[in-house]
C-alpha cells in the first residue's frame, strides 16, 4: 500500500469517527502542519492553536474529502494553511512582528526526536524538495509564497510585484507544476 | 458539462494556493461539479506542488504535549460536546468530607493536629494549647521538610540522569545529522535488478569522510523465511553490511557505522537471502535484487 493509499484509508476511517485513525494521521502529519503554522504565525501558542484548529476541522470535514482533487496530505496542508492565516489575520501586527523576530532568533532547527525512521526518510525528501523550491525562478517562487504563505490575493500580488495580473496567474501555475515535476511522484505523501 | 477552457487551469492554480476570489471560486466549483477530468487531474498535480512547498519549509516539530491536547479536543468533539464544555453536567453535590478531628477530650479545646502530641500533665489551659500547637507545627513541618528534601533530591537525581542520557543521545544524533547535512554526502540510489521486485525502493546516504552511511528502504517485504541483506561492493568483491529488516509497512532505516574504505567502494547492493542472511559474509547466496553504483 502506498503512502497516499494508506492516508486515504486512514481518512476514510476518520470520516467514520475513528479516533485512532485520526491519531495515526496526526503522527504522520503533525510536524509538517506545525512547520507550516510556524512559518505563517511564528513559533508559539498561536501556531499550536492553529494546529489544534486544523485537526478539529479535519475531524469534522473528513466526510467531504474528495480524492479526485488531491492527496490527503495536500488536503491537510490546505486546512492548516487556512486556519493559520485566519489566526494571522486576527493577531495584531505587534505580535506578528514579535513572532517573526522569535522565528529569526530560532534559526537553528530544533533537534528531532531520536531515530524516527520516517523522520529520516522525510529529511532526505526535504533535501530534494528544498532543491526544487530553490530551482524556481525568483518571481515564480515569490508568487506562490505570497499567495500561499502570506495569504495575498492574485491582484495584491500583481500590485506588489508590479506585474500584470495575467502574468501572476501563469507564474502561479508554472511554479506549482515545476515543483511537482521536480519531486518524483512516488516520493510525495 | 461546462466546456473546458484554458482559463480554468489558471483558476485551478489560484484555487490551490488559496488566492481565488469569490467569483472565481464559484465559476471553478460549477465547472468541477460538472465533472471536468482535465481540471480534476490539474488540481491533483497542482496540489502536489503545494505539498512540495510545505515540505520545503524549515522543520518545526509539533510540541509533544500538543498531541494529547489535540486528541482530547477531538474526543470532546466526538462526544458531542463543544470545546468549552457546554454540555458538561454539574457533578451531584456531595457533602464535604468532615475534617478528621480527634475526639475532643472534655474540658480541652485541642486543635486537630494536636493529636501528635502525647498527653501532658495538666497545665494551665492557654499554655497547653500554645505548646501543643507549636509542637504539632514543628512535628508536621519537619516531616514535610524531610519528605520534601527527599523528594527533591530524588527528582534532582532523576533529572541529572535524564539530562546525561539526553546529552548522549543528542551527541549521537548530531553525528548522524551531520551526515545528512554534509555537502560531501553522496546519495546512492539503488535500482531493482531484473531479479528484483520493481516496487523495491532504496537509497544510501554515504559520507566518505566518516565512512558512515544510512540506508532508507521502502517496499521491503522479503516474504516468509527470507531476509534482505545489504552489501558494499568493493574492488575486492562484496562485503556484507548486515540484514535489512523493515517494519510492517515495508520501511527500513539502517544506520551503518562503517561501510569500508571509500577509495575502493564501488556501490551498494541488496540480495534476497534465506532467513538470517548469506552464510558467507563475502558472497551473497541468493539473487541480487537491487544495485546502485556510487556516482551513478
Amino acid at each position: 500500500m502506498s503512502e497516499s493509499d494508506r492516508d486515504r484509508s486512514l481518512l476514510e476511517r476518520v470520516a467514520a469517527q475513528d479516533q485512532e485513525a485520526l491519531a495515526e494521521l496526526y503522527d504522520r502529519y503533525a510536524d509538517l502542519l506545525h512547520s507550516l503554522a510556524v512559518r505563517i504565525l511564528g513559533p508559539g501558542a498561536e501556531a499550536e492553536e492553529a494546529l489544534q484548529d486544523t485537526w478539529l476541522q479535519a475531524w469534522r470535514s473528513a466526510p467531504s474529502y474528495d480524492p479526485a482533487r488531491g492527496a490527503v496530505a495536500a488536503w491537510l496542508i490546505t486546512i492548516a494553511r487556512s486556519r493559520a492565516l485566519d489566526r494571522a489575520r486576527s493577531v495584531t501586527s505587534r505580535r506578528r512582528a514579535e513572532s517573526a523576530a522569535a522565528l529569526e532568533a530560532e534559526a537553528a532547527p530544533s533537534p528531532s526526536a531520536p531515530d524516527p525512521a520516517a523522520g529520516y526518510a522525510r529529511r532526505i525528501l526535504r533535501k530534494s524538495v528544498a532543491a526544487a523550491v530553490t530551482a524556481l525562478a525568483p518571481p515564480q517562487r515569490q508568487v506562490i509564497e505570497l499567495a500561499y504563505l502570506d495569504g495575498l490575493s492574485q491582484s495584491e500580488i500583481a500590485t506588489r510585484l508590479r506585474a500584470p495580473l495575467g502574468t501572476v496567474k501563469s507564474w502561479t501555475r508554472q511554479a506549482l507544476l515545476k515543483l511537482r515535476e521536480r519531486v518524483p511522484v512516488e516520493e510525495l505523501p | 458539462m461546462s466546456r473546458h477552457r484554458d482559463e480554468h487551469l489558471d483558476l485551478c492554480a489560484a484555487h490551490v494556493v488559496g488566492a481565488l476570489d469569490e467569483a472565481g471560486r464559484a465559476e471553478l466549483e460549477a465547472h468541477l461539479t460538472s465533472g471536468c477530468e482535465i481540471c480534476l487531474a490539474e488540481l491533483r498535480a497542482l496540489s502536489g506542488g503545494v505539498t512540495v512547498l510545505a515540505l520545503s519549509l524549515p522543520h518545526r516539530p509539533a510540541p509533544p504535549e500538543a498531541r494529547e491536547r489535540v486528541l482530547a479536543a477531538v474526543r470532546t468533539e466526538a462526544a458531542g460536546t463543544d470545546r468549552w464544555g457546554g454540555t458538561w453536567s454539574v457533578p451531584p453535590e456531595r457533602p464535604a468530607p468532615a475534617p478528621q478531628e480527634p475526639p475532643a477530650r472534655a474540658g480541652e479545646e485541642l486543635p486537630p493536629s494536636a493529636t501528635v502530641v502525647k498527653p501532658a500533665p495538666p497545665r494551665p489551659r492557654a499554655l497547653v494549647w500554645a505548646w501543643a500547637a507549636a509542637a504539632a507545627l514543628l512535628a508536621v513541618s519537619s516531616v514535610f521538610a524531610w519528605r520534601r528534601a527527599g523528594e527533591l533530591s530524588d527528582l534532582l537525581e532523576q533529572a541529572r540522569a535524564r539530562n546525561d542520557a539526553l546529552r548522549e543521545t543528542l551527541e549521537r544524533e548530531r553525528g548522524w545529522a551531520a551526515l545528512l547535512e554534509s555537502p560531501d554526502t553522496k546519495v546512492v540510489r539503488l535500482a531493482a535488478t531484473p531479479e528484483g521486485d520493481p516496487a523495491l525502493a532504496a537509497r544510501v546516504l554515504f559520507d566518505p569522510a566518516s565512512r558512515r552511511a544510512i540506508l532508507v528502504a521502502e517496499a521491503f517485504a522479503p516474504g516468509a523465511e527470507r531476509d534482505f541483506e545489504l552489501w558494499a561492493i568493493t574492488a575486492t568483491g562484496p562485503a556484507s553490511l548486515g540484514l535489512v529488516r523493515a517494519d510492517a509497512g515495508g520501511r527500513a532505516v539502517v544506520r551503518l557505522e562503517d561501510v569500508g574504505d571509500p577509495t575502493t567502494l564501488a556501490g551498494f547492493a541488496v540480495s534476497l537471502e534465506p532467513a538470517g542472511g548469506s552464510p558467507n559474509p563475502r558472497k551473497p547466496s541468493g539473487p541480487v535484487v537491487m544495485f546502485g553504483p556510487i556516482g551513478g
